[in-house]
């Protein structure tokens, strides 16, 4: 509906503005036939679609506009100047709700009954206000409809100046450039990064457009599969760059057709169980660090482990005894395996055990991983970890043997020395498994995989200190890969890697870093399939042998705006706001932040930055929500230990513990939700008082609001009800003092006299005023 | 209807290539090595500010693979919005040749056989001509 509506929105006002034109035309020549063709189609164009959209007020607008049209086109009525401006004036004002529409405002239906009466020649000069008023009230258009192409050419023009910034800035690094060269670089560097920045948020989408279609697809499986189900959006207004929103449309409508298909049991399955008739489809999204998390969650039958293996076992990709040693957290990935299905028949929603295969690679393709939990009897819960966006990466540099490649930061989760006694290597079986923290993980010695093995060799001699590189495919699947050296941290333009270089089967695309040197980005999953560690999974290694719980809480890392690494506890974080400096206002003695019309609290640990991007972690307690403002840099998701240094007094900080060799301190939620969120607004009805007598100006702009800051409802009209009064007669020097009658009791008197007599108040005595006022309440309360 | 072509040279043989494909001809610059990438493929390298795939030509004409490193004469070809540098010894002139080339003959080498359209005439000497996008296709594309 909101899609339907915002596309009338936008095709009334281009509608508008390609036949401005005409309506000059007409006016100068009324009698033109072809323009009024063109003018009447509009007014029925709008009358069909508000029709449809049932908008009956403008519809009706529409339909007198049509009317009058009609005839003056048959000939029955003259164009009189009246009726020319009349008909322009109704233009206008279609426009005009049309935008009131848009800020979801209520549409003033009072000026158009004028209008509709001049259509129809009844009252003439009646119009004439009307006429005045609809015309002011046009406002121009604050938004224009863009192919997607353009936005996607624009996207990859943006990437080749990325690019070609790198080379030029490559060429000046040669030539010792001078000064003023460097500063019209640097300069340019900027607009290109600003550029950049703008483009990638002209291409977010709001992920909306993604769930727009799944009530319908839930409407009519259910009623297929006579299920009864109740779908549950969350988080629709998280935004992510459109690209994945196509990439994501296949693999989530898979996925909910497997939750009605598979996971909700028929109603009477579910009265058996003691459930509800009806289900309850949850789907969320939120953003977590450069990630968009997306989970479906049924409440159906549950996937049952110990099936799957069984099914494994039957379809041979699993021996008997690897079954009966595999966790049942493991098993449950086996849904993932090609040509494994739980679907007892093959039914015309699913179950043909094409599935949940094509779904983990698709997300996989995209730099993504996907996770399911499920409790048998209870549900399902499937979790999609996709980036935000697919063409520029942050990602990791790093040597093998000669070479140099890259890998997603999304997909490392840390880096480790190996031989300084935080890790070592152990030969298992045949197979070698790294021991970091009394955890094994499978090992991927990338130069072994690259068949590097003799220039690794003649390496060694000089470059003998090897890192592990702990990666994960999905939340589950870790693995380490053994690098010879790390580099650096870079922004990558990926581009797609010729056919002949992606058959290698790990590679993900190319890039050019700055140093002008082409890149080989590495694709995850692919790595791990190639090295056959997934073919690995069905003999459950030794992955949990040695396991300690683990004992570390999921944070956001980021840096704060006076350089402080921070960390704050992931399930607060709603998302991640960027925000322009401006849309940050202080107001009621706080920095608010204006956002999808509310205001947000904002909390600053620095200087906020005057112009340009702010970009600010929106917390929520689950009732309200602040923003904290953080600095430039990367916000990744790390794991803060169980055990840290707490912080002596309370305040912002928590404590702080040493993450990745880097002290970082954990924000204190508590505090900064009870200092700084919004309390909830005190709907208790406010007492009234009347202010009686004075000057009108003093009374109005000085007095008024000191009582309405007391928590008083502040009146001027004698008739009306009151709890106390004020009578500022006496403040108005010339006046003779005559007192407002009422009883001591609830009448506070006011004097310009800075030492008044007995019962009254010095004007600018401002507790007097107040503490009289109170009193007086109190006594009229209790009285 | 005539068609032009760019006549290069490559392990003492000369060939033609039908110039429409062709985007330039650059000397390489680094070649950075592709590990389990397709044979043909020598390597990746900078051409300005995108990344272009070097095709070892030899390797995907007889199998045999050339030594291919930095001021190596590259031919620059646009394929399916990839890019790719044909490595080859020599590139000799443009020329335009009228009529379409004719089929090669049982007695070319099989190598030769699978990356050609046709023989065209020049100068009076029969010259080969490629088809660049069997020369850069993957797997399949290297004989025994």
């Amino acid at each position: 509906m909101d899609d339907l509506l915002a596309e009338f929105i936008a095709e009334t006002r281009e509608t508008l503005d390609t036949i401005s034109g005409e309506i000059v035309a007409w006016e100068a020549d009324p009698g033109d036939r072809k323009r009024l063709d063109a003018i009447f189609r509009f007014f029925h164009t709008v009358k069909g679609s508000c029709g449809f959209l049932d908008l009956t007020h403008i519809q009706r607008v529409a339909h007198e506009a049509e009317q009058a049209l009609s005839e003056l086109r048959d000939g029955t009525r003259e164009p009189t100047p009246r009726l020319v401006s009349t008909i322009l004036a109704v233009m206008d004002r279609i426009g005009a709700m049309a935008d009131a529409l848009e800020r979801g405002e209520e549409i003033d239906e009072s000026h158009d009954e004028p209008l509709i009466a001049a259509l129809g020649g009844k009252d003439d000069e009646a119009a004439a206000p009307a006429l005045r008023t609809a015309t002011e009230m046009r406002h121009p258009a604050r938004s224009i409809r863009v192919p997607l192409e353009l936005l996607d050419r624009l996207m990859g023009g943006v990437s080749d100046l990325v690019l070609a910034r790198n080379e030029l800035s490559r060429q000046l690094r040669r030539t010792a450039g001078e000064d003023q060269v460097e500063t019209a670089f640097e300069r340019m560097s900027t607009c290109v990064a600003e550029m950049r920045d703008a483009i990638t948020w002209a291409r977010m989408q709001r992920i909306e457009s993604l769930f727009a279609a799944l009530p319908r697809l839930v409407r009519d499986l259910s009623a297929e599969l006579g299920k009864s189900v109740q779908l549950d959006i969350d988080g629709a207004d998280v935004e992510l760059d459109r690209e994945m929103i196509e990439m994501l449309r296949d693999p989530l409508t898979h996925i909910v057709r497997n939750a009605l298909d598979h996971g909700i049991e028929p109603p009477e399955g579910r009265r058996a169980a003691g459930k509800p008739e009806t289900s309850i489809l949850r789907i969320g999204a939120r953003q977590s660090g450069n990630q968009i998390q997306i989970s479906i969650a049924d409440d159906g039958r549950g996937i049952d482990p110990h099936m799957l293996k069984d099914r494994a076992v039957q379809g041979a990709s699993l021996s008997a005894e690897a079954a009966q040693s595999m966790s049942d957290v493991d098993a449950l990935e086996l849904i993932f395996q090609p040509g494994l299905s739980t679907a007892d028949a093959v039914s015309t929603v699913s179950g043909r055990g094409v599935g949940m295969d094509v779904v983990r690679s698709n997300v996989e393709r995209i730099g993504g991983s996907i996770d399911i939990e499920s409790v048998v009897g209870q549900g399902t819960t499937l979790s999609l970890l996709v980036p935000l966006t697919l063409t520029i990466i942050p990602a990791l540099i790093f040597g093998v043997g000669e070479g140099r490649y890259a890998i997603p930061r999304a997909n490392i989760e840390e880096i480790v020395s190996l031989g300084r006694d935080r890790a070592e290597i152990e030969a298992i079986g045949g197979t070698e498994a790294a021991l970091i923290r009394r955890k094994r993980l499978p090992v991927v010695r990338l130069a072994a995989v690259m068949d590097m093995d003799h220039a690794e060799s003649a390496a060694s001699g000089t470059d003998r200190a090897q890192h592990l590189v702990v990666v994960r495919a999905s939340r589950r699947e870790r693995f380490a890969v053994m690098v010879s050296a790390v580099f650096d941290h870079e922004e990558l333009v990926v581009k797609p890697a010729a056919p002949s270089v992606m058959q290698a089967g790990f590679y993900a695309g190319t890039a050019l870093p700055d140093n002008g040197m082409p890149l080989l980005l590495l694709d995850i999953a692919g790595l791990a399939a190639v090295a056959g560690l997934r073919l690995g999974m069905a003999d459950p290694q030794e992955n949990r042998v040695a396991a300690e719980p683990d004992a570390a809480t999921d944070v956001l890392i980021f840096t704060d705006l006076d350089g402080c690494r921070r960390a704050v506890r992931m399930a607060l974080v709603n998302r991640i706001v960027d925000a322009d400096a401006d849309q940050i206002v202080e107001r009621a003695g706080g920095l608010r932040l204006v956002i999808d019309e509310e205001t947000v609290p904002v909390v600053a640990s620095g200087d906020l930055p005057k112009t340009g991007h702010v970009r600010l972690l929106r917390l929520s307690d689950g009732e309200s929500a602040i923003a904290y403002a953080i600095g430039e840099g990367a916000a990744d998701v790390g794991k803060f230990p169980e055990t840290f240094d707490r912080a002596r007094g309370t305040g912002r900080i928590l404590g702080v513990a040493v993450v990745d060799g880097e002290p970082v301190e954990l924000l204190d939620a508590h505090f900064l939700f009870a200092e700084f969120s919004e309390r909830p607004a005190i709907s208790v009805e406010q007492p009234r008082c009347l202010v009686i007598g004075g000057d009108d100006l003093w009374r109005r702009e000085l007095l008024a609001p000191l009582i309405e800051q007391a928590g008083y409802r502040v009146t001027f009209d004698e008739d009306a009800e009151y709890d106390v009064a004020i009578d500022a007669s006496g403040t108005d020097q010339d006046s003779d003092g005559q007192d407002f009658e009422g009883t001591e009791a609830d009448v506070v008197r006011l004097s310009a006299d800075p030492s008044p007599g007995k019962d009254r108040i010095y004007r600018y005595d401002r507790t007097g005023i107040v503490d009289a006022l109170h009193a007086r309440r109190k006594r009229r309360a209790s009285g | 209807m005539s068609q032009l072509y760019l006549v290069a040279e490559i392990a003492g043989t000369r060939f033609a290539m039908p110039a429409d494909t062709v985007e330039s001809v650059v000397t390489a610059s680094d070649i950075i090595p592709v590990p389990r990438a397709a044979p043909t493929v020598a390597g990746i390298a900078a051409l300005r500010s995108k990344v272009i795939t070097v095709i070892d030509t030899r390797a995907a004409i007889n199998g045999s693979k050339a030594r291919i490193a930095a001021s190596q004469l590259l031919i620059v070809a646009k394929l399916d919005d990839f890019l790719y540098g044909l490595a080859v010894d020599k590139v000799h002139d443009v020329c335009e040749y009228a009529t379409a080339p004719r089929k090669l003959g049982a007695a070319f080498e099989p190598g030769w056989r699978r990356v050609s359209t046709g023989i065209i005439e020049l100068d009076g000497a029969a010259i080969v001509v490629l088809n660049p996008a069997t020369l850069v296709a993957g797997s399949d594309s290297v004989a025994a």
